[in-house]
Order: C-alpha cells, then structure tokens, then sequence
C-alpha cells in the first residue's frame, strides 16, 4: 500500500512543477463553456431565434394575404409554430439553470443524464410539430405561388392530400430527430449511464 | 472569495487538476480544453466552497464532476497503454511510477477515481461522500483496484 503511495508521491511531485499564469486562470473563467448542456443552450437559443422569426413572418402574411385558402395554411403553420416555440422555449429555460457542481459525483452525472434526455425528448416533439406542418404547407404555397389560378383548400381532396402528408412526415420526422439525436448525443449518454450504473452498484 | 484570491487558490492547486486531465484524457489539446472548463466550472460554483473544507477536497469534486459529465471527444485507447511511454511527459518521474501511472489510466473511470482520492490521501468517508458510493463500497473497491495495481506493477511476484 505504501508502496504505490510513495510511487504516487514521485508523480504529485512532478506534476507540482506545472504553474499556471493568473491571467490563464482570468481568460478561462470568462470563456464560453464547452460543456454539452451549454452547447445545447446554444443551439436551442439559435433555433428559438429563427422560429421567432418565422412566426413573425408568418404574422406579417396572415395581415396581408387575401386569399383564403392560403390563409388558413398560414393559419395552421401560425398555430403548430407557437407550439414549437413555446416546447423550444422551455428548452431553453431548463438548459439556463445550471446542474450543482457541488453535488456528489453520482448527484451530478444522474443530473446531467436527465437534462440531456430531457433536452432531448423536448427535440424530438419540437420535430412532430414543426418539420411536418412546415414542408407540408410549404408545398401547397410554393404550388399556389407557382400557379395562383388554384384554388387550393376547396375540395375534400386537397384537405385529405394535407392530411394524408402530414400522417406520413410527422413519424418520419419524428424517426429521423431521434436518430440523429442518438448519433449527436448516444455515446455521450451511454459514457453518463455506464458510471452511474457503476456508481449505483455501490450504493 | 474575491477572483485574485481564487486564481492564487487554483494556482496552488493546479497539480490537481493536472492530474485529473492527464488522467481521464489522451491527448494535449483536449488536456487544454478541459483545464480551461474546470476553472470555468469551478469559478461558476464557488459560491458553494464552504471555507470550513479543504480546498483541495472542493476542486477534487468540481475536476471529476466536470471531466465524467463532459463529453469527451475520444476514450483512452487502453490497449495502446501499454506501448506508451509516459516518460517524456514526466521526465522527472521513474519507471516505476511511470508503471503506474499506466495502469491506473487504463482503470474504468469509476476505479480511477477512487484509487487517484486514495492515493491523494483521502480517507473512505471522503471519497465516499465525493463520490455517492457507500464507506463499505469504496473500501471494497479499494481493496480490489489495489490488488489489481500490484499485480500490474509486480507482475512476476503473481505468476
């Protein structure tokens, strides 16, 4: 036991030489966080940004636009946009509270593991709710616009053909956030469960 | 804590925190990255350092704390462990503990951790409570990572 003390000693001792320059230790703690609930915030604070912007923008076009069958799409995107900016906001507002750093190491892994899952889940509903109703009645205005004599909306068709697209996309799109969820953040997550499996163990 | 009198502190610290980076990670860069997030980290959670502990203890619990949640780009190679020379990194170091720096890098995160507080002499209450194992656990698990260092170290006393 003393043994691999005193070879530990050798080591400390060594590693004692390192000094760090005060104003290192200054820059460092005025940088931006690199951790992953920071950089989630990060991107999460872009995304809440462009969707307000979309939802401004859609404001501006329900105002102006006349025609109503474009209205009612607007109206729809309107509606499935405040939803997503409202799941994206919330998103946001868990990742501002910051995990204690205080805690037990178990305490902070299981916190971090649950804001990510979280964050996560949040992603993946924000994706049933804006990607679909976006492409969908991005189409049907790209198609009116490339052709405004078609009166779109009026028949049952055109209401099935919307529903009958969204049915599809929103598993779709559903699918492919979680995928891409699990291939951003998967090894991340196993690395957190792996050490509090570990750490349970012994508890 | 006023900021000059928190860089004096991690300054008089920094071993451990060297340690720490040297430890869980493989290369310089990332070593950098994750210095420059523990002072980060720890300057963020001072606020919770109660004079009463020990410096040392609070930035041992902010270090692991911000290296096991922090996505690292890339997992210790432990195969390639026991090829490496560790030495130019450590001149000043012998083989021996350059052995057993070795092994305990290729230790699971969990076993690094305990054996690194051990050896850093803290008692089981401590590392327990650093780490949210049981006092009963981490002595077990001591009692099993040093059995399995000695063997490593003194290979040809356990054949």
């Amino acid at each position: 036991m003393n043994e691999l003390k005193e070879l530990w000693g050798e080591i400390r001792s060594d590693a004692d030489l390192e000094l760090i320059a005060s104003s290192n230790i200054s820059e460092h703690i005025r940088s931006q966080s690199q951790s992953t609930t920071a950089l989630l915030r990060q991107k999460i604070g872009w995304k809440l940004a462009f969707s307000l912007m979309v939802l401004a923008t859609i404001l501006v076009g329900v105002a102006l636009v006349q025609a109503g069958a474009i209205r009612i799409l607007l109206s729809i995107m309107l509606g499935f946009y405040l939803i997503g900016s409202t799941l994206i906001f919330q998103e946001y507002r868990l990742l501002s509270k910051s995990v204690d750093m205080n805690q037990n190491l178990l305490g902070a892994l299981q916190a971090f593991h649950q804001r990510i899952s979280d964050i996560l889940k949040y992603e993946e509903l924000v994706s049933m709710v804006l990607y679909p109703i976006t492409a969908t009645t991005g189409f049907l205005l790209g198609m009116y616009l490339f052709n405004p004599e078609t009166l779109m909306l009026n028949e049952t068709m055109d209401w099935l053909l919307l529903l009958g697209s969204m049915i599809v996309l929103v598993p779709i799109a559903y699918f492919i956030n979680k995928k891409w969820n699990r291939h951003t953040y998967g090894a991340h997550l196993d690395q957190l469960k792996a050490n509090i499996k570990e750490l349970e163990m012994g508890t | 804590m006023t900021e000059s009198e928190f860089i004096k502190a991690i300054q008089a610290h920094a071993a451990i925190i060297h340690k720490i980076t040297y430890l869980y990670l493989d290369n310089a860069e990332d070593r950098r990255d994750m210095m420059q997030e523990i002072h980060l980290q720890a300057w963020k959670s001072i606020h919770g350092f109660r004079g009463d502990a020990r410096f040392s203890t609070w930035l041992y619990r902010i270090g692991l704390n911000t290296i096991f949640s922090y996505r690292r780009k890339k997992r210790i190679e432990v195969d390639s462990l026991e090829d490496r020379d560790f030495s130019f990194e450590s001149p000043a170091i012998s083989d021996e503990a350059d052995r057993l720096m070795r092994a305990i890098k290729a230790l699971s995160d969990v076993d690094k951790t305990i054996i690194t507080l051990h050896l850093e002499d803290f008692d089981n209450g401590e590392i327990a409570e650093m780490t949210g194992l049981t006092k009963n656990n981490v002595g077990v698990k001591l009692h099993r990572i040093k059995d399995n260092l000695k063997k490593k170290l003194n290979p040809e006393n356990n054949e």
